[in-house]
């Protein structure tokens, strides 16, 4: 079931009715909450309830024996085992053909007689994002931030929530559970924010993605050779645009729809684009994964500890199994190759920076010099998305080659491609308290007139966002991670 | 204001000081932080004053959206009342903006350069 249709439309309104109607219970409204989680889930194949099902049953019965175990050593033994597992699934439903394609391939290179069989799978929606949940659970528990298992229904809802079940935000069962524990309060709705966050949303999936992609985007990915240099640097800003505007149009839904629930979600995204460094793009890039890679990867690989060069080692640990996450492709391998790459650079640079003045951090840089690494961050991004959007190496090398065809004049680019582009670039810039801003306006109607008044504007944008939008709605992006 | 303060160190680069290592944290910003609450009653009206809007303007992706369901009894009965409310929208003159603000995004659309 996908957020912008009317079946979601319609599932909404009856979670919504049913979910507030049953706030005085809360073992019955963590129970609807659960179910209403499943059918969801259900919607797109009832076979993968079970390994959504047994992911949980596992995470909530390796929780408790974490827990049981008396010595430090052992706890570390039991929550390494219960993480493994977990990555076993997701390694298995995701890479296992990949394994056999690179060992077939290794095998034929050096003239051994291997042949491993293909399983032809496909990989279940949110897979790596209900595993990321249930690691989450399992470290938190044993590092403490959570100072008791869940209950079975609690981490139920917590790893199937249906507005963060297939594509995140990655919620921390330390920030999670004790939501689901907490009676909500039906005077302490955050809605005039949910809808802002919706209605955004919708228009950016709906409108921005969809256009970009059926109108510049994957025509020019799917043939790079019919198209000049001018074509390919516009269809290569127009994805960078398409999956931010795809991507956190799903976040930020999920975002309202968790509010109008009573539940509160972390920022996912915070204008990417606007970042003067790599190190600052990951930090307003896909938050919930990033800082998820550091805290479960990065620190206990080592972190900044123990000098420069296992810094660097680490960074580009993360990177690469961070690229790696996104698919069982080289194209990923490379993406994360170059962004670990750069962000061992620019520590390389601020270190060298730091250690002239005397500190241990460089200071951030200002003015023009802000703007250029600005430019030049955005630029190294876009780059670096033509490896992660190129369906091969061989079709990335095509485009990138393409470059070199100066003189052939662009014919892919519409007027509607280009303001989309130039629309979502310039979002970036807008101030940072803007939804707020936008709230007080609102607010300012008088009380008996907001709710009606709000519902009216909704209503509007669903049926202008519909009446733009193209014939369908694609699948979001991140569906296939 | 832009200059970046540098000087050659003094001391060797062994002797510099080093960053504080990275531990776990998690602080996360919540985008509704700081939002202004309503109460469910107000919500519930909002919702539902929504979803009437969005069915007096939007008759016709709702007349698609039925006509795209597996076609039996129920369906049947539902196309037949969804035609009509699409009838009686259009009379009212209720979808034309949504017809009309197709027609001019895909004219928007077909534009070349």
């Amino acid at each position: 079931m996908l957020f912008p249709t009317l079946n979601f439309g319609l599932f909404f309104l009856i979670v919504f009715a049913a979910a507030w109607a049953l706030a005085r219970f809360p073992q019955g409204r963590v129970a609807f909450l659960s179910a209403a989680s499943y059918v969801f889930y259900g919607w797109w194949d009832w076979r993968y309830l079970f390994l959504l099902g047994g992911s949980t049953l596992f995470n909530y019965l390796a929780g408790h024996a974490i827990v049981r175990q008396e010595t430090p050593a052992r706890r570390k033994l039991a929550v390494s085992l219960a993480v493994a597992v977990n990555l076993g699934v997701l390694a298995f439903f995701k890479y296992a053909d990949f394994t056999s394609h690179a060992v077939n391939d290794t095998a034929t290179f050096l003239g051994l007689p291997v042949r491993l069989g293909f399983l032809d799978m496909v990989v279940p929606v949110g897979i790596s994002f209900f595993t990321f949940h249930g690691i989450s659970y399992l470290v938190d528990l044993y590092r403490g931030t959570l100072r008791r298992p869940a209950s079975l229904m609690h981490l139920v809802l917590y790893i199937s929530f249906f507005p963060q079940l297939v594509a995140g935000p990655i919620v921390r069962a330390s920030h999670f559970l004790p939501q689901i524990g907490e009676r909500p309060d039906p005077d302490d709705i955050r809605a005039t924010r949910a809808y802002l966050l919706i209605m955004g949303g919708l228009f950016k999936k709906v409108v921005v993605a969809n256009y970009l992609a059926t109108d510049l985007v994957d025509a020019v990915f799917m043939d790079p050779d019919r198209y000049g240099a001018l074509d390919l640097l516009l269809a290569t800003y127009g994805y960078a645009m398409q999956i931010y505007c795809d991507f956190s149009a799903y976040t930020d839904i999920a975002i309202g729809l968790a509010a109008l629930l009573g539940f509160r979600f972390p920022q996912n995204f915070d204008q990417p684009y606007r970042s003067g460094s790599l190190r600052e793009f990951w930090r307003r890039w896909h938050i919930s994964l990033s800082s998820w890679l550091r805290d479960y990867l990065y620190i206990p690989l080592g972190g900044n500890r123990g000098g420069t060069w296992k810094h660097c080692r680490n960074l580009m640990i993360t990177m690469l199994l961070g690229g790696l996450w996104h698919g069982a492709n080289w194209t990923f391998v490379i993406w994360g190759a170059l962004h670990g790459g750069m962000l061992v650079v620019e520590h390389l640079v601020n270190r060298l920076r730091a250690i002239t003045i005397g500190e241990w951090e460089a200071p951030p840089l200002l003015g023009w010099r802000r703007g250029l690494a600005i430019v030049a961050t955005f630029h190294f991004v876009c780059f670096t998305w033509i490896f992660f959007r190129s369906p091969t190496l061989e079709v990335a090398g095509r485009f990138l080659a393409g470059f070199g065809r100066w003189q052939v004049l662009p014919t892919a680019a519409t007027p509607l491609t280009l303001l989309l582009i130039a629309g979502t670039l310039a979002s970036q810039f807008l101030p940072t308290d803007r939804l707020a801003r936008i709230e007080d306006g609102v607010r300012r109607l008088p009380a008996a007139l907001l709710g009606p008044a709000m519902g009216a504007v909704v209503g509007l944008a669903v049926v202008l966002i519909q009446a733009c939008a193209p014939e369908g709605v694609a699948p979001f992006i991140y569906f296939q991670f | 204001m832009n200059a970046i303060p540098t000087r050659r160190l003094s001391v060797p680069p062994d002797a510099a000081p080093t960053p504080p290592p990275v531990r776990p944290r998690y602080n996360p910003v919540e985008v509704i932080e700081g939002a202004a609450p309503s109460r469910l009653r107000h919500v519930a009206l909002s919702l539902g004053t929504a979803t009437l809007v969005a069915l007096v303007l939007g008759a016709h992706p709702l007349g698609d959206w039925v006509n795209g369901l597996p076609i039996n009894p129920v369906t049947d009965r539902l196309s037949g009342w969804v035609q009509t409310w699409q009838d009686w929208t259009d009379a009212i003159g209720a979808g034309r903006l949504y017809t009309g603000l197709q027609g001019l995004f895909r004219w928007f659309q077909g534009l070349r350069l």
